[in-house]
């Protein structure tokens, strides 16, 4: 049989695109692929430019350098930036790179619908910080000025800041939801022959959880925004106790979107660090079914445990504790997964190439996430915790540590993979000594200037918090400065540098190492058969 | 920590020395991790 | 349907679409929509005129995208395999739908369990409100809320659930017709669904119409309001969707497309009728009967 006329528009017949047109249309999963980690990447600049903006003025006690209004915008975009645009778009282009090299498909399920997932993010983002540059002009009063949370009734009052962020957030929603739903789709029907579920690698496992949470979750964020757009413009009182509601009603649909989010942004990294684990430790993975449990287990909690990001706001007491034991439930699955990411490591012939030292630091960093995490879930020490900057270096170390370096792993583990080229080992190990340095120098004072009593999101402070801030400011631009080094690095990489194996990592298992490196333009297109 | 070799270059030898420190050093960490906890159980609160 | 499911029959080649400018045109469509949008209701630029330049660039992406979709599933480009593609496609989307209204339902049981409750009992509770002379019973437009009457079950909206569930099934007649190849039971059927879906929105227009000028119940009628309207309203959207796309089935049935094994776009449309029928049947109970 005849691919060409079999099939008509198919690739037998697809004619080389260059230059821009190329990555407008492409129906390739690794474009889209390539696209989503550049959007990444100059996201994760944009939004660190923000926060560095941020640190500086809180580099001492005072007013300095900007008004407390832009230091709001900027705390909250700075949010949204890091969340929708650097951390999701690069989990979805691990998806997109490795998942059909992984599971031995040709290409991702539905290819168009793709490439509309991946160019509805640049829309939003333009959205998202557009106010900014109206402000210059005149129009409205800048961006979102509520923190990234949205929360009414400051939103319902905010200025036009707010509408923009709404429509971005839908439109990040949309895409999001695109790539979760064509993700699902090229786990279920595009495996290999002999694939099967308890054969898929972990890393797809993973990327399934989060698809089925974001499907879950992100319609009901769509939903929160669109009744706090009609309490805005047309009238209603969803979040107005006046008219019979509540704001706290924004709360629960934001936070039962918001919580699945972190794990939303944690599952394809956890479902990474296996096989890099497994890799640099030459042996098996341990626990491929304890992980994979373990992964379906935190997705179901992870829907459930919603609340306990407004101990504070007032509940009955039967929910707050229901809230606090289910919270810590979750840490019983992930406790599963540090257990079988170490056992991995125990024994093996370990070597240190800049993915495994960020698997490393990511599994020491993490684990910092998840204990204070524990005293967080705690309803008693919560009223204690609430709002200060304790949350703030929790949740950094659960989404820097364990977001962040999570995709750089992944970044340095694949690129030899994705580019041909070997990256720089030293400009590596050097990018995550700094990293892991002035990551801590950032946020451990962090945790003590919120155990002191400082609350966050404020653009001054008592003169008691003056040396910690200014410590933590200093290890924020070093981290900033740090990340230069990776762009660089994976400049020189993808530009030249030495040529990979298409088994890149001698001890690596699996699929996506059996091609070249880069791997042909259409992978797989005859799939193999798994014994 | 210094900078690898490409990771083919490792010898049976060394590879069986990698997975000798790897015990070791799990032995370390969890007797680290036990000390931790029988500290925490002797501390009066 | 499939031979081995959740697997490829091994040696066969996956349909990859050539690359496509409809994508980034409809992003771009999509961006002007919301850009326009948010000028209109914040009062600055020529919001209207955005809007309609992003409403033209959408409209003409979807026909030319829905219509090379189209002639390429007429040529046979879509065998078995792309067909679950689309298959899990479309159920995992609903799901997303089911979701978005999972959103509405929810502040609707929120605010009669919870807040409006909480708001009348705060006297006896707290021993001090805001406002002491609330109720707290359902419906209610809240304490400073305006006056109005609520909307009866057994008038239009039981009428509304007869229609929509008796397209249920005339949709479902038409799929068995087209099951045993009976084209003009096919199109009588969808026909059928077309016009019951019709009438009902032409009573949901016209009760909206009754709402606002005869029983001042309005989007501002607090919580009662807002949920009544978000709810229909939302759910009216989706019928106007869902006749659309059957219109567009039927027009396909009549040009002779679809065969008796080969029909995903009109299974696609028949799932996504019966979601919407569902999704009523809920509204009935909670927004209009109990």
């Amino acid at each position: 049989m005849s691919i060409a006329t079999t099939h008509p528009g198919g690739h037998a017949a697809e004619p080389y695109q260059g230059g821009l047109r190329r990555w407008l249309t492409t129906t390739n999963h690794k474009d889209i692929g390539t696209m989503y980690m550049m959007f990444s990447l100059i996201m994760f600049f944009v939004g660190g430019l923000m926060i560095l903006a941020v640190r500086a003025e809180l580099f001492q006690p005072g007013l300095q350098l900007m008004k407390p209004e832009f230091f709001n915008q900027l705390i909250g975009i700075h949010a949204l930036v890091m969340i929708f645009a650097a951390l999701m778009p690069a989990a979805t282009g691990f998806a997109n790179w490795m998942i059909p090299l992984m599971i031995g498909a040709p290409d991702m399920a539905l290819p168009r619908l793709n490439n509309w997932g991946f160019w509805l993010l640049p829309p939003a983002a333009i959205l998202l910080t557009l106010p900014f540059t109206l402000a210059l002009f005149g129009i409205g009063d800048g961006a979102l000025a509520t923190g990234w949370t949205f929360y009414a009734p400051l939103s319902v009052q905010g200025g036009m800041g707010v509408d923009f962020a709404i429509l971005a957030v839908h439109i990040l929603g949309i895409s999001s939801i695109m790539g979760s739903i064509n993700i699902i789709v090229t786990i279920f029907n595009m495996r290999a022959p002999g694939m099967t579920m308890m054969k898929l690698p972990l890393f797809a496992w993973g990327w399934l959880i989060t698809a089925f949470l974001l499907i879950a979750t992100l319609p009901v964020l769509a939903g929160a925004v669109t009744m706090l757009l009609t309490d805005r413009h047309f009238g209603t009182h969803f979040f107005d106790a006046a008219g019979g509601g509540d704001p706290i009603l924004f709360q629960h649909l934001f936070w039962f979107f918001g919580h699945p989010e972190v794990y939303i942004l944690l599952l394809p990294v956890w479902g990474l660090m296996p096989h890099v684990l497994a890799t640099f430790s030459r042996k098996p993975t341990y626990g491929y079914k304890a992980q994979v449990y373990s992964f379906i287990a935190i997705g179901l909690l992870s829907v459930v445990v919603w609340a306990h990001h407004f101990f504070t706001a007032g509940m009955p007491v039967p929910a707050l504790i229901y809230f606090m034991f289910s919270t810590m439930a979750i840490s019983l699955p992930l406790a599963v997964l540090f257990f079988c990411w170490i056992a991995t490591m125990w024994k093996g012939a370990m070597s240190f190439e800049t993915p495994m030292l960020f698997a490393i630091g990511f599994i020491v960093l993490f684990g910092i996430a998840g204990l204070t995490g524990l005293i967080l879930a705690d309803v008693a020490a919560d009223a204690q915790y609430h709002h200060s900057y304790f949350v703030v270096a929790h949740f950094h170390y659960a989404l820097f540590a364990g977001g962040i370096m999570g995709v750089m792993t992944g970044v340095y583990y694949w690129l030899p993979k994705w580019t041909g080229h070997m990256y720089c080992e030293k400009l590596g190990k050097l990018h995550f000594w700094l990293t892991v340095f002035s990551f801590n120098l950032t946020f451990i004072p962090q945790f003590f200037l919120g155990l002191a009593g400082m609350p966050r999101r404020i653009p001054d402070y008592a003169l008691q918090f003056a040396e910690f801030n200014a410590i933590s400011t200093v290890g924020a631009f070093i981290l900033g400065l740090s990340q230069l080094i990776f762009a660089w690095n994976i400049w020189i990489t993808v530009r030249g540098g030495k040529k990979a194996e298409g088994r890149v990592w001698e001890s690596a298992e699996g699929l996506e190492w059996e091609l070249s490196s880069p791997p042909p333009h259409h992978s797989w297109e005859t799939q193999p058969v798994i014994k | 920590m210094n900078a690898e070799p490409t990771p083919s270059a490792f010898s049976d030898d060394d590879l069986r020395r990698r997975r000798a420190a790897a015990r070791r050093l799990g032995w370390l960490l969890a007797a680290f991790v036990l000390g931790l906890y029988l500290i925490g159980l002797l501390i009066k609160r | 349907m499939s031979s081995s499911p959740g697997h490829a029959v091994p040696g066969e080649h996956y349909f990859v679409p050539q690359p496509s400018l409809y994508p980034v045109i409809l992003s771009a469509g999509m961006f002007l929509l919301a850009f326009g949008f948010i000028q209109v209701i914040n009062n600055f630029g020529p919001g209207k005129w955005v809007m309609l330049g992003g409403t033209a660039v959408i409209l003409y992406v979807l026909f030319g995208w829905f219509g090379r979709v189209i002639s390429e599933s007429q040529s046979g480009a879509y065998r078995d395999w792309e067909d679950r593609s689309f298959r899990y496609g479309m159920i995992w989307f609903i799901a997303t739908e089911v979701m978005f209204f999972a959103a509405f339902f929810g502040a609707l049981f929120y605010v009669r369990v919870i807040s409006v409750p909480t708001l009348g009992d705060m006297m006896a509770t707290h021993g001090t409100s805001l406002w002491p002379e609330f109720a707290g019973t359902w419906p209610t437009s809240g304490p400073k809320g305006p006056a109005f009457t609520p909307m009866g079950a057994w008038g239009i909206p039981a009428l509304n659930t007869a229609l929509l569930l008796s397209s249920g099934a005339t949709v479902t007649w038409a799929h068995w017709s087209l099951l045993r190849n009976r084209r003009r039971q096919l199109a009588l059927g969808l026909l059928a669904t077309v016009v019951l879906g019709s009438v009902f929105l032409g009573f949901q227009a016209y009760e909206y119409h009754h709402a606002y000028n005869e029983l001042g119940l309005t989007m501002g009628a607090g919580a009662y309001g807002a949920t009544f309207f978000m709810l229909t309203g939302f759910h009216g959207f989706h019928v106007t969707l869902g006749t659309i796309m059957l219109i567009v089935i039927l027009l396909r049935c009549l040009s002779g497309h679809f065969s008796a094994e080969r029909h995903f776009a009109f299974e696609a449309v028949a799932w996504y009728w019966h979601f919407v029928d569902v999704v009523w049947l809920v509204l009935f109970v909670f927004v209009y009967w109990v």
